[in-house]
């Protein structure tokens, strides 16, 4: 009978002790070194252009979803990566620049949006087409919107059919920095555009 | 008999209880340390030579300019290591550095045995400069720095900018914008004792891809 009282004992206080360790840590917000992250926004890539053909132009617009968080800059890095031939042919928006650039949305300069990064690089080496942008606020008080914004639009030549071409971005170089200096929780979704 | 044995398993159930929370206290104390662990506001020179300075070791007075700064500015820190190979002979943290009427900003350091280094030079808020081959000899030492500028806007500390650094700063600046203080002194590139928009235009100036590395 005393083994019994003594093992059930025993039980009893390891039970407890796993219950006072468990149950408090959650109800415990966690502290990690990971840096925060605000509400969920989003950049996405869309098209006017539906099914376009060999020769057409492909036009991609990179837009943003910010759902009325505060932002103040933004970082994209969208990548192509193809087989073979390029079938596509980056139109350069701006011949006085170096290299290939994007046509930045111009009416976001009203609302006090700069540009420092634009470049769109292709690496044939890597069979690779990158699209850098960032994009700055410089209004103090930050740029809010609950509304779809068009940053920015890569033309593209249709060159080869393929069935379709993917952009996918770039998750460690695609961030949204809200005006508290964080970043901010991003959707990312891949663009897909059906060719013809 | 039953009396005890609920009283003796009571005793038993508060213990682990008591053992448990004391368990995660500690584990919560150890994890909010780790978690106040922060870049330290650089204020005193914490000159860590080594090897120890031998009797010949020399002395330097250095320049080196901070861009954006071309007058008498707030007086700044930097860090300097004299390198041979990859090995990083003598690391200097938080060295002094006063403002001339000009901008060129001067420090001085000391106890660094004779011989050729490559110097590292890092600002509080800008990219790493090397400055290969560096020969110090016994006594005083003059060293320019000034042909290659410190770069400003690395203010996570990572030798880079990139849009976190741009973040970091626009989030300091407010409208009217900030006067300086000792919590946000790393903000005012231009030295003009605001934090305003022409810190960002310097800052902006350097970010000319998503990633920005120092040398």
């Amino acid at each position: 009978m005393k083994i019994l009282a003594t093992v059930a004992a025993f039980f009893t206080f390891l039970i407890s002790l796993v219950s006072g360790v468990v149950f408090p840590s959650k109800n415990q917000s966690p502290e990690t070194t990971s840096p925060p992250q605000l509400e969920t926004a989003s950049f996405y890539l869309s098209s006017d252009v539906s099914y376009p053909t060999v020769g057409d132009e492909l036009p991609v617009s990179i837009n943003l979803r910010a759902d009325g968080v505060n932002i103040v800059a933004a970082a994209i890095r969208i990548v192509y990566k193809y087989i073979g031939i390029l079938p596509i042919l980056p139109i350069d928006a701006d011949s006085l620049a170096d290299g290939t650039q994007a046509q930045i949305n111009e009416s976001l300069s009203d609302s006090g949006w700069v540009f420092p990064v634009n470049e769109v690089i292709q690496d044939k080496n890597l069979s690779l087409i990158t699209i850098d942008l960032a994009a700055v606020n410089l209004r103090p008080e930050g740029f809010v919107s609950s509304e779809e914004v068009k940053l920015a639009t890569l033309d593209m030549i249709v060159a080869s059919a393929p069935p379709k071409i993917t952009f996918h971005f770039d998750k460690t170089q695609t961030k949204l920095i809200s005006k508290e200096g964080e970043e901010v929780k991003l959707q990312l979704k891949p663009g897909e555009f059906v060719l013809r | 008999m039953g009396t005890f044995l609920r009283v003796f398993f009571l005793v038993v159930l508060l213990g682990g209880l008591v053992v448990g929370l004391i368990l995660v206290g500690q584990r919560q104390l150890l994890i909010k340390e780790a978690a106040n662990i922060s870049i330290p506001i650089l204020t005193k020179p914490t000159p860590t030579p080594s090897p120890t300075p031998g009797p010949d070791a020399g002395s330097a007075t250095f320049t080196v300019r901070f861009q954006g700064i071309s007058s008498a500015a707030a007086e700044k820190v930097l860090r300097i290591t004299f390198n041979q190979g990859d090995t990083a002979v003598y690391s200097f943290t938080n060295i002094p550095m006063s403002a001339s009427p000009g901008g060129t900003y001067s420090g001085k350091i000391n106890g660094i045995n004779p011989g050729a280094y490559d110097v590292h030079i890092r600002g509080e808020a800008h990219l790493l400069r090397k400055f290969p081959n560096i020969s110090i000899v016994t006594g005083q030492n003059t060293l320019d720095f000034t042909s290659k500028i410190l770069l400003a806007g690395d203010f996570d500390g990572d030798n880079r900018i990139n849009v976190n650094d741009v973040g970091i700063l626009s989030a300091n600046i407010k409208s009217p914008p900030a006067m300086v203080d000792p919590s946000n002194r790393l903000f005012d590139v231009d030295g003009s004792g605001l934090i305003d928009n022409s810190d960002l235009d310097i800052v902006l100036s350097n970010y000319k891809g998503l990633e920005v590395l120092g040398e």
